[in-house]
């Protein structure tokens, strides 16, 4: 048997399945497949914004309101990254932010990355107290694996804060004790940070 | 005019029923040439020969699908000026001269047994056509039927032309096994 006898043979084929491409010649088929290609570019549209979108989340700075109401979802997201310590933190709430918001908010939005008063940071620094004062306190800086910035270990700072920073599960500030602070960072001072919430060790650990 | 009249005409021994047919099919009877020949004249003299062939075949002939048998007295005819053609070609070689002698040697490639042999061989691969896949079966018969372009067989068939190489590459394997299983020496 050859090539030809087959081709040849192919003159018995049926003549409804023959009719059936005939059709086909005259009236093309659009194509079947085409919405898997819309669907493929559908996917990778939404994989690239999901992408992008937990990319700016976790590494580039958020942009948050200077307005009163700017805090939350920063918050919340931070609240987010702590895990466990979300149970037992409570955050600033949105409409209260005023309240120890002035801080929070010069420093605001700039997890991780500079600005023109310092950086902020989602991750508390976990301190040891040294020195109490009237509107601050010394510390040092103690090893908490957790994702400080600007700080290094043993480093001794002050910490600043205002009238309305949040003070949880702690009375008063004493020396020996060991807190959480969230704060941000003087770029004129690398040695003083500005504390807007301040935990008690057993809140977070 | 429908097929059935013009079949009715060829009954009837109208010589209208060509003028009808090649009003009708003259286009698609060209194309199916052409696809083999590859030459304007000799499709044209194939389709010319279609006509004859159908006024000599109605009667006895009644076909159900005119359409598909002007199409495959046209295949015919034109897969037989193609090798005409390239016998004629070969001849101017003394090598293919002598393949010609000696051809007288083993079988008629016309005979009785020949012609048993690719009938036999026909009803064996319309019975694997019918296994297939639609999709296979219509890109196959585009491919090896009406001798189209794998590209053209794609677009009518709405599929890649990938996915037609594809289909055609599987589609001739398993011919291969299928009739190797029904006794044919491949």
């Amino acid at each position: 048997m050859n090539q030809e006898q087959i081709l040849d043979a192919l003159q018995f084929i049926d003549d409804d399945m023959i009719e059936c491409v005939n059709v086909l010649r005259r009236y093309p088929e659009r194509h079947k497949y085409l919405w898997l290609n819309y669907v493929a570019v559908a996917a990778c549209v939404v994989l690239a914004i999901f992408g992008g979108f937990k990319y700016f989340d976790g590494n580039a700075p958020m942009q948050e309101n200077s307005n009163s109401n700017g805090g939350t979802n920063q918050m919340d997201d931070a609240a987010d990254m702590f895990g466990d310590a979300e149970n037992k933190l409570e955050y600033a709430d949105q409409n209260t932010s005023g309240d120890n918001g002035n801080l929070r908010d010069e420093f605001a939005g700039n997890t991780g990355s500079s600005t023109q008063n310092g950086s902020f940071h989602y991750s508390p620094a976990y301190l040891l107290i040294t020195e109490v004062n009237n509107n601050d306190f010394k510390a040092k800086v103690l090893d908490d694996d957790e994702k400080r910035k600007d700080l290094e270990i043993g480093q001794t700072v002050t910490v600043v804060y205002d009238k309305n920073v949040k003070i949880r599960g702690i009375e008063t500030l004493k020396t020996g004790d060991k807190v959480y602070v969230y704060y941000g960072v003087d770029k004129e001072n690398s040695t003083q940070i500005i504390a807007y919430e301040i935990a008690s060790e057993d809140l977070i650990s | 005019m429908q097929d059935e009249k013009i079949v009715e005409l060829y009954w009837n021994r109208d010589e209208s029923a060509i003028r009808e047919t090649q009003e009708k099919y003259e286009n698609y009877l060209y194309k199916i040439a052409y696809n083999i020949l590859s030459d304007k004249e000799d499709s044209s003299e194939s389709v010319n020969d279609t006509y004859l062939a159908a006024w000599n075949s109605m009667p006895p002939h009644k076909p159900n699908v005119l359409s598909t048998y002007l199409g495959k007295l046209t295949r015919r005819i034109s897969i037989d000026i193609f090798r005409k053609r390239n016998r004629i070609k070969r001849q101017a070689s003394e090598y293919a001269l002598s393949l010609n002698e000696l051809q007288g040697c083993i079988s008629d490639d016309n005979s009785p047994e020949k012609d048993y042999e690719t009938q036999v061989l026909g009803e064996t691969i319309n019975a694997f056509l019918r296994t297939l896949s639609d999709d296979a079966r219509n890109v196959f018969i585009g491919r090896y039927y009406f001798l189209d372009s794998v590209k053209d067989v794609a677009k009518y068939c709405g599929i890649s032309e990938s996915k037609a190489k594809t289909l055609l590459f599987r589609t001739r394997n398993s011919l291969r096994e299928y009739l190797k299983k029904e006794g044919f020496e491949i």
